[in-house]
């Protein structure tokens, strides 16, 4: 009995040796290298596989062949259809992440945030559950969820505004789209995003492109208020104006 | 459409050429524009306006008959020329300046900014501008 009793209590004073002398420190994450501001290398237009000028390789439904080229169409007209952002609507996901202007990607345990200087953006990705249900409607950044494949930080997104297109082209999806997006560090100063856009109703097959964006020194995130001095609000009949010019 | 005094003006409007042959990454309200014209404004800067979504230029330019006229000339983001080594001096109340820009379709004075030769003798683009001194 005796015996027993000084196992447990050597087995309490072990147990009580194992925690942590400052519980209120947190733990290091994992991938704190893929924290900080990036700046996009490539330009807005969606398809980096292709030169500007070169028609983007969207592996359209027919359906969605029809929406784009009615787009291609109505802006060879010069009256191209109008781009929600001109009208200081977000560009929603992916697109944002073809924006020509600096984010910044921070960790924490449950959220990985990413804060986008373009129009004050936040994309929440869970890390340890569902994302919420956001009253059950699209949003344009849609609801994200991640998790790391070793160094890989792979973020589904789904539940985006079909509103949203991915660049001034006009290119359409529909409200089925899910995106993919895999984050890694091809160096300390390199991000390299591989975003997969699966849209059984816009396109036949899933969609790839790769993006690369650069830790740039001295870079800082200004602010972007698209309504503060819009000259060029969106009409009526969808074309742009130009405020102050006789 | 030579520019006297502009040396560059020729590539540019050849690179211009090239790349319409798809919508490009245009933004939004470029269509505004007439992108195969470029139009000389030599003027007085009545105001600077350093905002977002774009800069606007606000010059005095006289007419044919000697009248001022008010243009209201577009950049980019001021987020992005900054970074491209403009601020908020980069033009000022009184500055004599020529702004080479795409005009407005509709013949209004408006305009798309192309590049401007400042009073000191420099020439100031938007995204490769010069650098920050």
């Amino acid at each position: 009995m005796m015996k027993r009793r000084a196992l447990l209590i050597l087995l309490a004073s072990v147990l009580a040796c194992q925690t942590p002398a400052n519980a209120a420190e947190p733990a290091a994450l994992p991938r704190s290298g893929m924290n900080g501001i990036w700046s996009g290398e490539q330009g807005v237009l969606w398809d980096t596989s292709v030169k500007p000028g070169q028609k983007p390789r969207a592996p359209f439904t027919p359906e969605y062949a029809a929406i784009y080229q009615e787009a291609l169409d109505a802006s060879a007209r010069g009256q191209p259809k109008a781009d929600p952002p001109a009208g200081c609507l977000p560009p929603g996901v992916p697109r944002i992440m073809a924006s020509p202007f600096p984010f910044e990607i921070v960790q924490t345990p449950e959220i990985t945030y990413i804060l986008y200087e373009y129009m004050s953006q936040i994309r929440r990705v869970y890390m340890t559950g569902a994302a919420p249900a956001a009253m059950g409607l699209p949003t344009f950044n849609g609801r994200s969820t991640g998790k790391w494949e070793g160094a890989t930080l792979v973020i589904e997104t789904t539940d985006m505004n079909p509103l949203s297109v991915l660049d001034t082209t006009h290119l359409p999806t529909s409200d089925a789209l899910k995106v993919t997006e895999r984050l890694r560090l091809l160096a300390p100063d390199r991000l390299e995003a591989t975003i997969t856009l699966t849209d059984p109703k816009a396109y036949t097959e899933p969609w790839t492109v790769v993006r690369t964006y650069k830790r740039k020194q001295g870079e800082q995130i200004l602010e972007y208020v698209c309504e503060e001095n819009n000259r060029n609000p969106v009409q009526e009949d969808g074309s742009t104006g130009f405020i102050g010019a006789q | 459409m030579a520019l006297r005094g502009f040396p560059g003006i020729r590539s540019a409007a050849l690179l211009l050429a090239l790349l319409t042959s798809f919508p490009i990454a245009a933004h939004h309200s470029f269509a505004i524009f007439d992108r195969d014209v470029q139009i000389t404004l030599t003027g007085t800067v009545k105001a600077f306006q350093w905002t977002n979504p774009h800069v606007f230029i606000q010059l005095m330019v006289k007419n044919a008959e000697g009248v001022d006229e008010e243009w209201s000339i577009e950049g980019a983001s001021p987020n992005m020329l900054f970074r491209s080594g403009w601020t908020n001096q980069s033009f000022k109340p009184g500055d004599k300046v020529t702004i080479v820009a795409n005009p407005l379709r509709d013949g209004k004075h408006g305009a798309n900014f192309v590049f401007a030769q400042l009073p000191d003798g420099k020439t100031l683009g938007q995204l490769n501008s010069r650098a920050p001194g």
